[in-house]
């Protein structure tokens, strides 16, 4: 495999598509617990451009956006000779094969994809990525790439939970769409994630991979959201934190002028508030920009303070010259 | 001798009669196979048309407006309306594109739904109560009224 940095950008220059993507997690995932918060990170989350199946590799090397020779993603150690390198899938695609609807997209989804020894790869063969135990071997990665491998392991559990995993995947995944990650490799990966939090270097691959294919994971940008899939806030109502994980795509709303403090981040409107909420943003990805509102038939614009609401439901409209909507929230003490 | 005879002759006009009749006054309905009669239960829609709460109903995917947290919406853009609704918590979702000259389109969960019709049997000045009929003819109910 002959792979050089400077033949690359040619190829990929034709693929490369530079859009400012919204934070759709922020926008979409809010207000959404369980199996719901994942099918929305499912729905809005998923990669816009195949990548060539010739290019992969040479992708996989763009993704190391750094300085002398890039890292083998199964070992940490730095990768000398490119020829000898092979791409390793996290997610073996045979484990996708029993019913294979997420395998062509699966196959050319560069989060799923690591660039390692070809020895390496050999003596792994599909083997998972995990902590050995009694009863599986596993290839354990070091502990400054335990965090990007479970990840990774979150964003294909969610974006391609297959109705039948093959191999070790029936080991690691059941066929449920939530949570589909098995308990006790949900928690070891859970424990990887948080041992090893997202670090700057996993960050710029991120963006990398979000240039090439159109899509970022969302776990992240967002680490928090693994913790409410399956760490302890399984199960809760998913808020985004107050500081946006990721500095380069700040957790603002397209177009939308966050009203008050100019640091503040509009957080889309929802079924249910409560007293540890101070504000209900008149804002929705599902509404229109620039349209008037009422809460409770009285004219309302920006923000409400909860505490301003009396405990019930309230009745929000919106209007503009296309478009017409309305929803009631509820406010719980 | 005599009985047996008598026996023979009006089994032969038994047939005789029945090859004279031919099958042109039957009705075809009752030539059909057992079984095959159209057993669709007859359908209404006037008792949709007396409830005027907003509301997507289908074997798929209910949503409700007085169940909190679901938007129904309409929006006009370039002569297609768009009826939707959604849930806040779920993310389910429901939208209907009707214009004048193209075949109406549903999309149920972001996903395209095949549909045999979508009618207005009813609008006002409060809204619309659209009945849309799927090629197995379920029957699938969305009114957006009042906004």
């Amino acid at each position: 495999m002959q792979i050089s940095r400077t033949t690359l950008i040619a190829p990929l220059a034709l693929t490369i598509i530079l859009t400012a993507q919204a934070d759709v997690v922020d926008d979409y995932a809010t207000g959404r617990s369980g199996e719901a918060l994942k099918a929305t990170l499912s729905r809005h989350c998923r990669p816009s451009v195949a990548i060539d199946s010739d290019i992969i590799a040479e992708s996989l090397v763009m993704l190391q956006d750094k300085g002398g020779n890039p890292l083998d993603g199964l070992t940490g150690r730095p990768l000398h000779d490119l020829d000898f390198a092979a791409v390793t899938y996290i997610v073996p695609l045979e484990w996708m094969n029993p019913v294979p609807t997420f395998r062509k997209e699966a196959s050319t989804d560069l989060n799923n994809m690591l660039l390692t020894d070809g020895a390496t790869a050999i003596d792994r063969g599909q083997l998972p990525l995990g902590d050995s135990t009694d009863n599986i071997d596993c290839v354990t990665p070091p502990p400054s790439l335990k965090g990007d491998i479970a990840r990774a392991v979150f964003y294909i559990a969610t974006l391609y939970p297959c109705e039948l995993w093959g191999s070790w995947g029936r080991s690691i995944f059941d066929n449920t769409a939530y949570p589909t990650l098995r308990k006790e490799w949900s928690e070891m990966y859970m424990r990887w994630h948080q041992d090893d939090p997202v670090d700057e270097q996993e960050r710029r691959r991120d963006e990398m991979t979000r240039t090439l294919q159109g899509n970022s994971n969302p776990f992240v940008t967002h680490p928090d959201l693994a913790d409410y899939l399956w760490g302890e806030k399984a199960g809760a109502v998913y808020k985004p934190s107050a500081k946006p994980d990721n500095p380069d795509s700040p957790d603002t709303p397209g177009g939308a002028t966050p009203p008050g403090d100019i640091d503040e981040t509009p957080t889309p409107l929802r079924e249910c508030y409560d007293s540890s909420d101070t504000y209900v943003y008149l804002y929705s990805p599902y509404v229109p920009d620039n349209v008037s509102w009422t809460v409770d038939g009285t004219p309302a614009s920006g923000r409400i303070e909860v505490a301003s609401l009396s405990t019930g439901r309230h009745e929000l409209r919106y209007s503009s010259p296309t478009a017409k909507g309305k929803l009631i929230i509820t406010v719980r003490q | 001798m005599k009985s047996r005879i008598l026996l023979a002759v009006i089994l032969l006009a038994t047939v005789a009669c029945n090859k004279s009749r031919p099958y042109d006054d039957v009705d075809p309905e009752t030539l059909k196979p057992s079984g095959s009669e159209d057993t669709r239960p007859s359908y209404s829609f006037e008792g949709e048309i007396a409830d005027d709460r907003c509301r997507f109903v289908s074997e798929q995917l209910s949503l409700h407006y007085d169940d909190a947290g679901i938007i129904f919406s309409s929006e006009k853009s370039a002569g297609t309306t768009i009826y939707r609704a959604i849930g806040l918590a779920t993310g389910n979702s429901a939208e209907l594109f009707m214009n004048e000259t193209d075949e109406p389109r549903l999309l149920v969960n972001g996903t395209e739904i095949k549909i045999k019709s979508a009618v207005k049997e009813h609008e006002n000045e409060k809204g619309a109560w659209i009945h849309i009929q799927t090629p197995d003819y379920k029957h699938i109910v969305f009114v957006v009224t009042d906004l």
